[in-house]
């Protein structure tokens, strides 16, 4: 809360009103995902798959606890090893033991918006280890020293010449390309290499389903099914709120998710990543009986403060969010200011309300969103 | 037809799709991926691996190892095309699924600069949700992992200008196969 006391926002909002730069960059994504997303939506009953959708959020958080217990026991059959935290310090903590025992020196990493809420880089670059993020947008930001402004393009209040620039100056090139094909080529072919040499991969989860303890991991790029699958570790780290209940209730998640989100019927890629993959060891050719697993898997569920938004009726709105972003591009505020203003840490908009401690209740978001009444609690006037 | 509508909506985002029959197929595989550099092969496809090296095909079948063995990870760089077998297939969005199954189909598959799926004509089915049921039957019981694909690697994050082929494949290409009498 003192963060927050700290900042003077009226000064953060003229900034950012008065940055061409990012008022060219939010106008143009604001606009593009916006027009991507109602191209779709007219092929399907989307209010109907919303109620649905919202439906079995609703069925799997009233019966958190169990799935919760019913995850634990399916990923710890298949190999895996499941580890519930309490707190962001408990689950960095957990993670930070883990690359310690492991050796790790390099870590690659996926879009994860719970390790920006638990603060993990920072963590794991304390200990001397090596984090590069691998999503494009999140390497942009991450190179530029900032945070995430956006649920799904972390980049979004850059324009193509800031990041030229930015990769210019940290990259060290005299020349830089120009045109997106090849600034994205570029890092493909830094990446590609740190992915081969990885100790360590971080991924989120967009869901976790109870009945198979299967993780569904949504992305276009193809670096979360790099981080998740080449390193020796995979360490999954994911908020409990993520849990739901079948296999078949992902499918509904998936009509809406890609769609509302970027505009696709489908993103490029969708991992299910079940347990570990195990192999048969054979001996010239003979089965043994014996089966080997590919790699190590580590399931990080945080609490953080999800329990206790869990009972309050306003908070508990937030963790049935799916996380798809349309409600940033749609939002007068967010488009004309994008995501750092809103100083959440990270998720900005509604969904960044239910703070870690109970019941911190983070005033930006649940005030500066003209869609979102105070949650109880929260100050009425702003700080300043 | 499933196929035919599978085929215009793997185009429509990105990838490329055929349509041949099973007697045809390794020669068409053979014109399809014959100059294109080393073909690795996932283990349950190494009779069309030979078939293929037989008609002249740089082709390995990968290793059926994990993270740590030296041979899969030579696979890992040299590969430049990587040959699959699909579960599934959902013909409203062009998506195939890979795995679950063991092997290391998956890593491949991502790592290549270029993604061969073969899919048989009779595992194209309508919707997501009836894949997602094909896929849980699958799963039951067993570690591993599926992966949905619908085009090749993309992102949006500069600009949201629209580039292919950013960590994974920048081309795939799903053959349909033919079931034929004969």
């Amino acid at each position: 809360m003192q963060r927050l006391g700290s900042r003077d926002m009226g000064a953060e909002i003229e900034r950012a009103l008065s940055n061409p730069n990012l008022q060219r960059a939010l106008d143009n994504a604001m606009a593009t995902l916006y027009g991507r997303r109602g191209a779709v939506l007219g092929s399907i009953d989307f209010e109907a798959l919303r109620r649905r959708a919202r439906e079995l959020k609703e069925r799997a958080l009233a019966r958190n606890d169990e799935l919760l217990a019913q995850v634990v026991e399916r990923v710890t059959e298949l190999g895996g090893t499941v580890a519930v935290t309490a707190n962001a310090a408990e689950a960095r903590d957990y993670i930070a033991a883990l690359a310690r025992d492991r050796g790790v020196r390099r870590v690659v990493k996926a879009k994860s918006m719970v390790s920006e809420e638990i603060h993990l880089n920072s963590a794991l670059e304390e200990r001397g280890i090596e984090v590069v993020e691998t999503d494009l947008g999140e390497r942009i930001i991450q190179l530029a020293g900032e945070r995430p402004s956006h649920l799904i393009v972390p980049a979004v209040h850059k324009t193509k010449d800031d990041i030229i620039d930015l990769l210019a100056r940290t990259m060290g090139l005299a020349d830089p390309p120009t045109q997106a094909e090849d600034l994205t080529r570029l890092i493909r072919v830094d990446l590609r290499e740190r992915f081969l040499t990885a100790d360590m991969g971080i991924t989120g989860a967009n869901f976790v389903v109870a009945e198979t303890g299967t993780l569904v991991l949504v992305e276009n790029e193809g670096n979360i099914r790099l981080s998740s699958q080449l390193p020796p570790v995979h360490v999954a780290l994911t908020g409990r709120e993520k849990i739901v209940e079948t296999l078949a209730d992902i499918a509904t998640f998936l009509e809406l998710l890609p769609r509302s989100g970027t505009g696709q019927l489908l993103t490029s890629y969708v991992s299910l990543i079940t347990g570990v993959p195990s192999t048969e060891v054979t001996d010239f050719g003979r089965a043994t009986g014996e089966t080997v697993h590919e790699r190590e898997f580590h399931l990080v569920i945080v609490d953080n403060g999800r329990s206790t938004a869990a009972a309050d009726p306003q908070l508990r709105e937030a963790l049935y969010c799916i996380r798809c972003g349309a409600c940033l591009n749609a939002c007068a505020p967010y488009t004309r200011v994008g995501g750092h203003v809103y100083g959440s840490d990270p998720y900005p908009g509604a969904s960044g309300a239910p703070g870690p401690t109970s019941p911190r209740v983070t005033p930006k978001p649940a005030r500066s969103t003209v869609c979102v009444p105070p949650a109880p609690g929260a100050p009425r006037s702003a700080p300043s | 037809m499933l196929t035919d509508l599978f085929i215009q909506s793997l185009r429509a985002c990105g990838g490329e799709a055929s349509s041949v029959g099973a007697a045809e197929l390794p020669r068409a595989l053979a014109a399809l991926v014959g100059a294109g550099g080393l073909v690795v092969v996932t283990p349950e496809l190494e009779s069309l691996a030979l078939e293929l090296a037989e008609r002249g095909v740089e082709c390995r079948v990968a290793s059926r190892l994990g993270a740590g063995d030296a041979g899969l990870e030579a696979d890992l760089r040299a590969a430049e095309v990587a040959l699959t077998r699909g579960l599934v297939g959902i013909a409203r969005s062009g998506t195939v699924a890979v795995g679950p199954g063991g092997g290391n189909g998956g890593l491949l598959a991502a790592l290549a600069p270029r993604h061969v799926v073969l899919l048989g004509e009779e595992d194209i089915v309508d919707s997501l949700a009836h894949a997602m049921q094909v896929i849980s039957e699958r799963f039951h019981g067993l570690g591993g992992e599926a992966v949905f694909i619908t085009g090749p690697s993309r992102t949006a994050d500069i600009e949201m200008l629209s580039v292919v082929g950013v960590h994974g494949p920048l081309g795939l290409h799903v053959v349909v196969v033919r079931r034929e009498a004969g």
